[in-house]
């Protein structure tokens, strides 16, 4: 494997990692920041679209080593953790397979992006997440439906929001860098 | 022993060659060469052409040949090219890769398979000679510019290229590690029968130099020399008539870092209105320090500081920035909007400066001298390194401050840059502005009032202060 | 520059926090230190509350041989508040505790008793374990030295590059991010004091400028790793060698029959 690879890998999950354990700082210096603000989202949904499998596995990686900072155990987050990657790969593949531009040029481009950037992918992620939370006891007593409701609206104001200006402002950097070049090899 | 005949490199966004080279050029083992040119004349580009970064990591069309012992570029893998060439990019900053400085000098060597313990001994020795093995277990970011220049260097010329290409490595360096630098490297070339390659801005010194070449509209040719306009310090000529009220006082200021490093150690200053201030001192004395304390980015543990004599403790930041802006010597992290307009007035947007239409015109006119307004709504990172601190600058001057703390602001500038920079600076001085500049030495314009000299975090008066 | 004022106690940057060379727990091999973490990471949501407290004292007294400085504590502080306030807003709103008296219930179901105040304050103690076990650990080990135990034990060059970029990334980007926060100050941003629609200029302005950083610093290690020769995850990465004591291979085989004893069960 090539080393650019790793890197690419291994800055992505350091973002990820930031930007988990970043939502309560900014919570706390910035005020009007929601609860449930999660900046790792919608650039989790960018990465996978940028950087395909490397992005994919870079958000749940980091999402693991952000959720361990916070204090969650390391068990249950291995296992919580693994709905980033359907947060992640299902942008990336619908991306790829319909030959979409994360430029969001067209209105194609958006239809994709909203149906399996914002809608498919939150529907599964928030559902793996609420279910294992559920599963775990995590969150004792409360009923899946409202864990799952909670869930679903944090992840489609934050991917629905956030991630347009991501993909819009940012790809021409990542096109710029190896890193997009790699995604083909 | 490296080779360039009749070659070309065209960037894909651009319709002339970055680099171009009609004829031929053969430089030998054993010599220093020196390619000196304005910002953007192609320096770098050359750089990364002899290095293999262009074609690597950079696309782009290029012709013609390149030759290194005999064979030619593409002929060589990229591993069989990197063996022999060493190359240091301007921006040493972006080229750490570990945290420590000890790892950082290691990394190199240990791709050459070489021996742990080997390679253990060689890197003491020569963090030693680069006056580093004291901060060998410090993170490369809390080293200053200059240190972290120093062990960019350092850690490539540990492997022991053939050829060894450096960009601008003075650029952050005091007047005797710049000496010390110069020294190291006539002995690399000279004494290990080895190559050095120097892309020097335009009025950097270069009598050392075996041979000499430079780089006009990316078009490399023999040496021509320009006049002695470069050689001089430029002076300004300005009528100081009634000393003006005191604007900023320190008193006292201590400053210790987390890592229990004293920076400051008791300094005293007193700045009057309209006056210009530098204070120059050696990599590392704390001048840095000094302009983020009275800044209010750092927290001083001792002192005070007045600011039109008030107190600033209890101020809100906002309130201290109308007064008082600062340009930081990292750029990257300053640029924080997607286009030029956007960070050309970010920071008066941030105080709450109303704009009116004529301060515009200012900034606009601003830009257009600097080539920057027909670009405004593109990217700050598509701007070379030089521009996006001219851009700094001239927002900074948009949020009409009354103190502009500048830190090392000439030092990535190109010599007419620099002139540009230094009239407006000097204009804004003109109506009454104040300014406290740091530099490490070497200052081709010298428009201040007043010099201080930083030593081991303490102020001390120059010749020119006791003036 | 000198430091005649510290009595030559250094501190050094890990990857989050600054820590001094005379903790106690530096002298303990940092896969000791691993090991420990793992082990309370895993019990700490299943013991009773008892061995959760003596834990916690435990924590505090390790902290405090650490020498683990006060401004430690208050840079994770905004970080283990805002955590600690979510779960309150989820006990409080979104919970169905039945044991104790029941005080109050919301038209979506959830209700409150006196037993979601016992519950909640549970839950946040299980998690100040486990955030302050990662702290310690942050606290007194070096990135470097990660590597160097990950190198030491055979992991294939893949894993332990992965692992050193990612280790040595959040580090680079945490002090650009410092860096980026540093720079707002000093253009006069007030971060408690911004209006809600500065609030989310600002957001976006660091949003970018951090992406941004990201970008630059993965084309930076590329090239910076290329112009070191390195271009395949098979090199060795560092010089560094662990030293190993009995008190260590103790506390690992402990911390190993405690996690062993905790899959069983």
């Amino acid at each position: 494997m090539d080393i650019s690879k790793v890197v690419v890998l291994g800055i992505c999950t350091a973002v990820m990692a930031i930007l988990c354990t970043s939502a309560a700082f900014f919570m706390t210096i910035i005020p009007g920041v929601p609860i449930g603000f999660c900046p790792a989202v919608p650039v989790m949904v960018a990465f996978g679209i940028w950087f395909g499998g490397i992005g994919v596995a870079s958000a749940y990686i980091g999402c693991a080593i952000g959720g361990l900072l916070k204090g969650f155990p390391l068990n249950y987050t291995l296992v919580v953790v693994a709905g980033d990657i359907f947060m992640a790969g299902i942008p990336y593949l619908a991306f790829k397979l319909l030959k979409s531009d994360p430029l969001l040029n067209g209105w194609k481009d958006w239809l994709v992006f909203i149906t399996f950037g914002v809608l498919i992918n939150g529907i599964i992620a928030s559902l793996w997440g609420a279910g294992t939370m559920t599963y775990f006891r995590l969150w004792p007593g409360t009923s899946f439906m409202v864990l799952w409701a909670q869930y679903l609206i944090i992840t489609f104001l934050m991917a629905g929001a956030i991630s347009p200006f991501v993909l819009r402002y940012l790809t021409p950097y990542a096109r710029k860098s190896n890193a997009y070049k790699l995604r083909a090899a | 022993m490296l080779e360039l005949e009749d070659c070309s490199f065209t960037y894909p966004s651009m319709r002339v060659p970055a680099f171009r080279l009609s004829g031929s050029v053969r430089w030998k083992c054993g010599e220093v060469v020196v390619v000196s040119g304005e910002c953007g004349s192609g320096k770098t580009t050359l750089a990364k052409l002899i290095s293999g970064i262009i074609p690597l990591f950079e696309a782009g069309v290029f012709e013609g040949d390149i030759r290194i012992n005999g064979k030619l570029i593409n002929q060589l893998t990229p591993e069989e090219r990197i063996k022999l060439v060493g190359c240091v990019l301007e921006d040493s900053d972006l080229h750490i890769f570990t945290t420590s400085v000890w790892d950082e000098m290691t990394l190199g060597s240990l791709s050459l398979n070489k021996d742990a313990e080997e390679i253990a001994g060689q890197s003491e020795r020569e963090l030693q000679s680069w006056q580093l093995l004291e901060k060998k277990e410090k993170h490369p970011l809390e080293l200053s510019g200059g240190e972290r220049q120093r062990l960019a260097i350092a850690s490539i010329m540990a492997r022991s290229p053939k050829i060894m290409v450096l960009d601008n490595p003075f650029s952050q360096l005091d007047m005797r590690n710049r000496q010390s630098l110069r020294e190291k490297l006539i002995k690399y070339a000279h004494g290990g029968n080895n190559l050095v390659v120097l892309l020097l801005p335009e009025g950097e010194q270069a009598d050392f130099a075996d041979r000499l070449f430079s780089l006009e509209g990316g078009e490399l040719q023999p040496f021509r020399p320009h006049g002695d306009v470069h050689s001089e310090t430029l002076q300004r000529s300005r009528n100081k008539s009634q000393p003006e009220s005191v604007v900023l006082t320190a008193e006292s200021l201590e400053f210790v870092y987390p890592d229990n490093t004293k920076a400051l150690n008791g300094v005293n200053l007193e700045i009057r209105k309209g006056t210009w201030v530098t204070i120059t001192g050696e990599n590392g004395s704390g001048k840095s320090t000094l302009l983020k304390i009275l800044a209010g980015v750092l927290q001083p543990q001792k002192g005070k500081i007045w600011l039109n004599g008030k107190d600033v403790k209890g101020w809100l930041t906002k309130e201290r920035a109308r007064i008082m802006q600062m340009l930081f010597q990292d750029i990257n992290p300053q640029v924080l909007c997607p286009t030029i307009w956007e960070l050309s007035i970010l920071p008066s947007k941030i105080v709450g400066q109303i704009s009116d239409k004529s301060r515009e015109n200012n900034l606009k006119k601003c830009l257009e001298s600097s080539e920057l307004y027909n670009r405004k709504d593109s990217d700050p990172f598509n701007l070379r390194i030089s521009e996006r601190q001219l851009l700094l600058l001239i927002s900074l001057l948009f949020a009409a401050p009354l103190v502009l703390l500048l830190d090392e602001p000439f030092s990535r500038m190109s010599r007419r840059e620099q002139e540009i920079a230094a009239l407006w600076l000097n204009e804004f001085c003109e109506e009454g502005g104040t300014i406290l500049c740091t530099s490490h030495g070497g200052l081709p314009i010298r428009w201040h009032d007043i010099e201080f000299r930083m030593v081991d975090g303490c102020l001390v008066e120059t010749e020119m202060t006791k003036k | 520059m000198g430091c005649p004022s510290c009595g030559g106690d250094f501190r050094i940057k890990g990857m989050l926090f600054y820590f001094s060379e005379r903790s106690l727990l530096r002298k303990i091999n940092p896969c000791a230190l691993l090991s420990t973490l793992i082990m309370v990471n895993l019990i700490s949501f299943y013991v009773s509350r008892g061995v959760v407290i003596a834990t916690m004292v435990l924590m505090i007294g390790s902290a405090w041989v650490s020498k683990l400085e006060l401004r430690t504590w208050r840079l994770i502080l905004p970080l283990m508040t805002g955590f600690l306030f979510i779960i309150t807003i989820g006990y409080f709103f979104f919970s169905q505790i039945s044991s104790g008296v029941m005080l109050w219930k919301y038209p979506w179901g959830d209700f409150v008793t006196t037993g979601t105040f016992i519950a909640m304050m549970d839950v946040a103690l299980r998690y100040l374990v486990c955030a302050m076990a990662t702290v310690l650990f942050l606290a007194n080990v070096r990135e470097s030295e990660l590597i160097a135990l990950f190198q030491s034990l055979r992991f294939p060059g893949l894993v332990l590059w992965t692992f050193a970029l990612i280790f040595r990334s959040v580090g680079l980007l945490v002090s650009d991010f410092e860096r980026i926060i540093e720079v707002l100050r000093g253009r006069g941003v007030g971060f408690r004091k911004t209006s809600l629609p500065e609030g989310f200029t600002l957001l976006r302005n660091i949003l970018w400028a951090f992406m941004v950083s990201a970008f630059v610093r993965m084309d930076g290690l590329n090239q910076t790793l290329y112009l070191r020769g390195i271009r395949k995850p098979i090199t060795p990465i560092t010089t560094r060698k662990l030293s190993w004591t009995w008190l260590d291979i103790g506390i690992i085989l402990f911390n190993l029959l405690i996690i062993l004893w905790f899959l069983r069960n």
